[in-house]
């Protein structure tokens, strides 16, 4: 089932993303892909602007539109990835709790996107295709090589 | 309560325009760079190989 989600504007290479949360509250969320010492290999960050151009990027906002929140950080996911063929994204839990969302989110994707998308999940150091009940630390995702005419 | 969501809403319609976020663009993409070299301090060997094994074999998965 498709998640509602947030319209977004981008700027540059699609490298970050701009949304209005409209939870509890209104947030303004950056959605940022910054690029690491491996080739081709991107972290996703996200975090909350203040009107004075701060950021947050450990901040829970806790604003009650989770679902949406997730589901708009994963189309932008889909953006950058269609724009950056050959990468890979790393998305790095904080938490257990933050580890089960990500995972949910991801399996609701995939029932859409499993033909374009490679998701792998992390517990140590090795990779594994997501299982239920597991936390990963980490999570890989691409386009599948075999996916991409879409 | 509703009038200060309201009211939040409302301010942050104010400022939230593309010149704005352009303006707070390098800031916030530079903290965010600052983050994730952090993050990638951590990563060991062996993640890193893995990562890159990743890459060069596409193992495939369909979950």
């Amino acid at each position: 089932m498709n998640a509602a989600f947030y319209g977004t504007d981008w700027y540059g290479e699609r490298l970050t993303f701009w949304f209005k949360s409209m939870g509890r509250a209104s947030i303004v969320k950056a959605i940022m892909f910054r690029p690491t010492s491996e080739p081709d290999i991107y972290e996703i960050a996200l975090g909350d602007l203040t009107s004075d151009g701060l950021i947050d990027l450990e901040v829970r906002s806790d604003n009650g539109d989770m679902e949406e929140v997730l589901s708009t950080v994963a189309k932008a996911l889909l953006f950058f990835l269609s724009d950056h063929l050959g990468a890979q994204v790393v998305i790095e839990a904080s938490s257990d709790s933050r580890s089960r969302l990500y995972q949910m989110a991801i399996k609701r994707e995939l029932e859409n996107l499993g033909d374009c998308l490679a998701v792998h999940g992390f517990e140590g150091e090795n990779p594994e295709v997501l299982q239920r009940g597991k936390n990963y630390k980490r999570f890989v995702v691409s386009l599948r090589k075999d996916g991409l005419e879409f | 309560m509703e009038t200060k969501i309201k009211n939040e809403k409302r301010s942050v319609s104010d400022w939230f325009t593309s010149e704005k976020l352009e303006e707070f663009r390098p800031t916030i993409e530079a903290a965010a760079q600052e983050k994730v070299d952090r993050l990638v301090a951590a990563w060991t060997p062996e993640f890193r190989a893995a990562l890159r094994k990743l890459r060069e074999g596409r193992i495939e998965n369909r979950s």
